[in-house]
């Protein structure tokens, strides 16, 4: 899929490195202030800085089928509400699987964060970690390459940890963590 | 005062009533994927709606016509069964999405199975249908769907660039994959204009019982109303394209709309964006239920009306209850809301101008509307945006081929 230039304007080599810098620079922010609000504002301000090219890249997928569906009248229509529904498009590039980890890694990361400061409803914590653990599922029979496939392992085990101990501050702090790694290395291999 | 106060009630529900489930999919996944460069889109597609919510809000109190009236009669038996088909196919498929949104909305909130809350869902807008008068339906929907507002809140809390967000009010071709750009050009307007609202606005104002002396009514509620309904799109698409776009993070599921709110606002952001989404998709449901039941009435002559009550309109009633039962099997198949949503919304921008232009004959036709006819004013708004639907309906097939829908 061709990339999208979001700022109009591509990262250099020293845009991608800033790029893993706010991850790092994140945690030790998160440590250093105490009200909480301030530091997950702080924490979006600093993600901010980061390169825009590799977000655009099939950020949003709204269907899933995983090719061109004929749409003359209803039965095709039809028919592709059934091949989106059965979810064919899943990504088949190593490239593609690893930005689609990053992206599930990076709202992981989020979640986890929330979680971490008590700021969040259990139940919504653990449904929203079983989808997100979900959209890993539908990626995996897909997936060959071993470097992808470990990361998946880690980010699906760290969504399954979270939706099953979703009241738990001190693992959600660790997973924060967990995830924010694997979304860079992700975002890494993506590249 | 009492008026004034009907008045900015109407307002209110109008607001509230606004946003739908295309709404939040696609304001949220266009700020995901090219943060605030799509506002413009947004703009359109309001403006769209209320040229031509109004016309057919005045048509409906002069000449008491509902949309469909107007279509049978001003394309004829066959072109107008065509019309017919195409808006129930997108009303049934809009409705799987909405009821699918309800359910998962439920989820997020209760953590019960999806499935299950699937028929609560169903059964619930059942009762819902049956029992409440439209007033009430109208109100009550539109005042709790009115928490999305907690969207606006976010995105100032998030921080946006407000010079870039200024920069997104002005149309562009995009600085990224031209199709997929385009692709969300189309699903926004389409959203903004998806058929059922006109459908449900006309038919309601029959309801009512406007008369020429609710015109100034119809206009607040379709200039004013829409337009700050328009203002809860526009904080979803900042909030996404503040916090989302530089995570890297999808926007693939209803949860994720909800985390936009949570993430700068805690627990009462998360509280109130589930119950804003609850209530708003709710309310749609019911719009696009009746919207369905509305259309094939009118067309086939039958008695209709929520204030007839069932019995006095069985085959109305039997309408709603065929296109609850529709809905409900497209989401029980296990299929993904989010993208049957997305269908929806981009196969509706093909049914617009097939519901668009028998409004703009019937609004221009002395006859019927005497001195209330369009003016030069409704006339060139309603031409650009005939205009519009009608370059979007041409490009929405070939774009969602192009862009392998959605996918680039």
């Amino acid at each position: 899929m061709p990339l999208v230039s979001l700022g109009a304007k591509e990262p250099t080599r020293s845009d991608t490195s800033d790029r893993r810098e706010p991850h790092i620079t994140i945690q030790k922010y998160a440590t250093s202030v105490t009200e909480s609000d301030n530091k997950r504002l702080a924490r979006v301000q600093l993600h901010r800085h980061a390169s825009t090219l590799h977000h655009a890249r099939e950020r949003l997928r709204p269907f899933r089928a995983g090719q061109p569906v004929g749409v003359h009248g209803r039965v095709a229509l039809l028919t592709a509400v059934v091949i989106a529904g059965a979810g064919c498009g899943v990504p088949g590039s190593v490239a593609e699987q690893a930005d689609e980890i990053a992206s599930v890694a990076a709202e992981g990361e989020l979640l986890a964060h929330d979680a971490a400061e008590g700021h969040t409803f259990r139940v919504f914590t653990r449904v929203h970690a079983e989808a997100l653990e979900k959209r890993l599922t539908r990626l995996r029979p897909k997936v060959a390459d071993k470097r992808v496939s470990m990361l998946l392992a880690r980010v699906g085990n760290a969504l399954n940890e979270l939706a099953g101990a979703p009241g738990n501050s001190d693992l959600a702090a660790r997973l924060e963590r967990e995830l924010a790694s694997a979304a860079e290395e992700a975002e890494a291999l993506a590249r | 005062v009492k008026h004034v106060f009907g008045i900015a009630l109407g307002i209110l529900a109008a607001i509230g009533g606004f946003v739908d489930i295309g709404d939040i999919v696609f304001n949220i996944a266009a700020g995901a994927t090219f943060g605030y460069e799509l506002l413009w889109a947004v703009v359109v597609g309001v403006g769209g709606i209320i040229t031509y919510a109004e016309m057919c809000g005045r048509v409906a109190a002069v000449s008491e016509r509902a949309v469909f009236d107007a279509v049978r009669e001003r394309l004829g038996p066959s072109a107008g069964m065509i019309a017919l088909a195409s808006a129930q196919l997108v009303n049934v498929l809009t409705l799987g999405a909405e009821i699918g949104g309800i359910a998962l909305a439920l989820q997020l909130l209760s953590g019960l199975s999806y499935t299950a809350l699937v028929v609560v869902a169903v059964m619930g807008l059942g009762l819902v249908l049956w029992l409440m008068p439209f007033g009430w339906i109208e109100r009550v929907f539109g005042y709790m769907g009115l928490a999305l507002l907690v969207f606006a809140v976010a995105a100032v809390k998030l921080g946006p660039d407000w010079g870039d967000v200024a920069k997104g009010f002005v149309p562009s071709t995009g600085t990224g994959d031209t199709v997929v750009y385009g692709y969300f050009v189309v699903g926004l307007i389409g959203a903004a204009m998806i058929p059922y609202e006109v459908y449900f606005y006309s038919s309601g104002a029959v309801e009512e019982r406007w008369t020429r002396r609710d015109l100034g009514l119809n206009r607040a509620n379709s200039i004013v109303g829409y337009s700050l309904g328009g203002l809860i799109s526009f904080f979803l698409m900042i909030s996404a394209g503040a916090l989302l776009l530089p995570l890297g993070a999808d926007a693939e599921l209803l949860g994720t709309v909800a985390l936009v709110a949570q993430s700068p606002l805690g627990e009462a952001g998360l509280a109130l964006a589930l119950i804003g989404i609850l209530f708003a998709v709710s309310g749609a449901a019911i719009d696009t239920a009746f919207a369905g039941a509305y259309s094939v009435a009118q067309f086939f002559g039958w008695e209709w009306g929520k204030y007839r009550r069932p019995a006095g309109a069985p085959r109305f009633t039997i309408a709603w209850l065929v296109m609850l039962a529709l809905g409900f099997m497209i989401v029980i198949t296990g299929v993904d809301p989010i993208v049957v949503t997305e269908l929806s919304v981009i196969f509706s921008v093909v049914a617009l101008p097939l519901t668009y232009l028998p409004i703009l004959l019937v609004a221009n036709d002395r006859a019927y509307m005497g001195s209330h006819a369009n003016g030069k004013l409704a006339n060139t708004f309603g031409i650009f945006y005939l205009l519009v639907v009608l370059a979007t309906a041409l490009c929405a097939v070939p774009l969602l081929i192009l862009s392998n829908m959605g996918q680039g």
